[in-house]
């Protein structure tokens, strides 16, 4: 099983968006991102503590497309393996 | 003696078995919400999300990032008011402001804001509005108006004062402690709105909301940490994050989610209200501060010849739970004449019945007649 997460700069927004996946039928969830990982494309807000949703790899796109069409700021995505452990998408 | 309970206004005592429940499944449940990854900070993080989109529903918000959870309505003005008024500007308030917004605007007088209350007959809102319009010279930074008055219950019409306020661009606060839960209130429109979650809402002591409008944004009332953008020394610029340092009250929430939803589907303002101004209105030697064109939620009276916190004192003394004195809002008492003996009010909710209403009634019968 492979995963991809979706970065996002507040817990808040995190929730939004695994209900808003939800309400479409996609399997998401909430998990902290390492701190080394961007959630904005600002360098200065590199952040440390961020949050991110998990979904499923292959609906990664469906998932960011809902995401961007709801108003949600975030385009930063990384991969998961069977660890927990993350990774720059290939 | 069994207790009647008519301090709603103060705080709603008896709360719907579900707030209960919703806290205490919280308080065994909850971590620290966005304070890690594992099931107790998420849980944690759920029930807050689960309250501003009550909040966000019952308010009519399109966005539940605006619903910034504070300590209570005062947390919510003075986080309001301190990040809105402006340093040598000046600030309108209504004639029946509640210390909660009188005194954090008199602690800014240090930094030269100068505060202007309009005083206004009781129950006129077009003088209100009036007083409002005459006084919003350039010189006015910010504007706040109480939605129905603590005391006597007189609804304002924030929303008129808010379109005039829009047309300028001056920021405006409303304290909505009296109306969140028996008032339509749109979170959309243009004030920023406080209120407490342990009145009308439902929900338990210790919480409160600050809406926040569409494009709306103020300063940090205070700084700390948010659980996410940790190595930024400064707070975050995202709603809710940039207003709520600190870890959350999440059983508080929980129990405010429950509030809102019992406050959402039972909305109305109790119609014992009228009832009991009636009733104490036939009484000779009671004065009743009330007019059905205008009102909601409490209703103040006084007594002839007898101090408001000594008729209190005799009905808490029958086991009727009411509150005298100056309810924290002396520039209110000083607008309607009423700043010597105070008033006695008693304001009903969910829970009460006419029984209530006709042993508040009988008591003060005997009170005024010297029994």
């Amino acid at each position: 099983m492979s995963n991809a997460l979706i970065a996002c700069r507040s817990v808040t927004y995190a929730q939004r968006a695994v209900r808003l996946l939800e309400r479409h039928g996609l399997r998401a969830s909430m998990r902290r991102l390492p701190a080394e990982l961007p959630a904005s494309s600002d360098p200065q807000q590199h952040v440390g503590c961020g949050h991110a949703i998990r979904v499923r790899r292959e609906e990664l796109k469906q998932a960011m497309k809902l995401m961007s069409e709801a108003g949600f700021p975030s385009k930063f995505f990384f991969c998961e393996d069977e660890n927990g452990g993350v990774f720059q998408c290939p | 003696m069994p207790l009647t309970y008519l301090d709603n206004a103060a705080t709603t005592l008896h709360k719907p078995p579900e707030v209960l429940s919703a806290m205490r499944n919280a308080l065994e449940t909850c971590g620290g919400a966005g304070r890690g990854g594992h099931y107790a900070a998420q849980r944690a993080a759920e029930i807050l999300y689960d309250c501003r989109e009550a909040a966000a529903s019952c308010f009519n918000m399109s966005g539940s990032e605006r619903v910034i959870l504070t300590c209570n309505a005062t947390h919510a003005l003075n986080m309001a008011i301190k990040g809105l008024a402006k340093s040598g500007k000046t600030v309108l308030i209504s004639g029946y402001e509640h210390n909660a917004v009188v005194r954090p605007l008199r602690s800014l007088e240090n930094i030269s804001v100068k505060v202007i209350p309009l005083p206004t007959p009781l129950f006129d809102t077009e003088a209100v509005f009036k007083g409002f319009e005459e006084a919003l010279s350039p010189d006015v930074c910010l504007v706040v108006c109480i939605h129905v008055s603590n005391v006597f219950g007189c609804i304002l019409p924030v929303e008129r004062i808010a379109e005039l306020c829009r047309a300028k661009g001056i920021p405006m606060i409303v304290d909505a402690s009296q109306s969140a839960g028996l008032l339509p209130i749109n979170g959309d429109l243009y004030p920023y709105w406080c209120m407490p979650g342990h009145k009308s809402l439902y929900g338990p002591q210790g919480t409160g909301l600050l809406l926040i409008p569409p494009g709306g944004n103020i300063a940090p009332f205070m700084e700390g940490g948010t659980g996410g953008d940790s190595r930024n020394s400064q707070m975050p610029e995202l709603l809710p994050d940039r207003l709520e340092a600190g870890t959350h009250n999440a059983p508080g929430a929980a129990g405010l989610t429950a509030g809102l939803r019992f406050a959402m589907r039972n909305t109305q303002p109790s119609p014992l209200t009228h009832q009991t101004a009636l009733e104490l209105s036939e009484i000779h030697g009671v004065r009743v501060y009330y007019n059905q064109c205008c009102h909601t939620g409490p209703v103040s009276f006084t007594v002839e010849g007898m101090d408001s916190e000594r008729v209190a004192s005799l009905l808490s003394d029958r086991g009727i739970a009411v509150r005298g004195g100056l309810h924290c809002a002396p520039l209110a008492h000083t607008t309607a004449g009423t700043e010597t003996a105070g008033t006695v009010r008693a304001a009903f909710a969910h829970a009460n019945t006419s029984r209530d209403a006709a042993i508040l009634a009988r008591a003060v019968r005997e009170i005024a007649a010297g029994k």
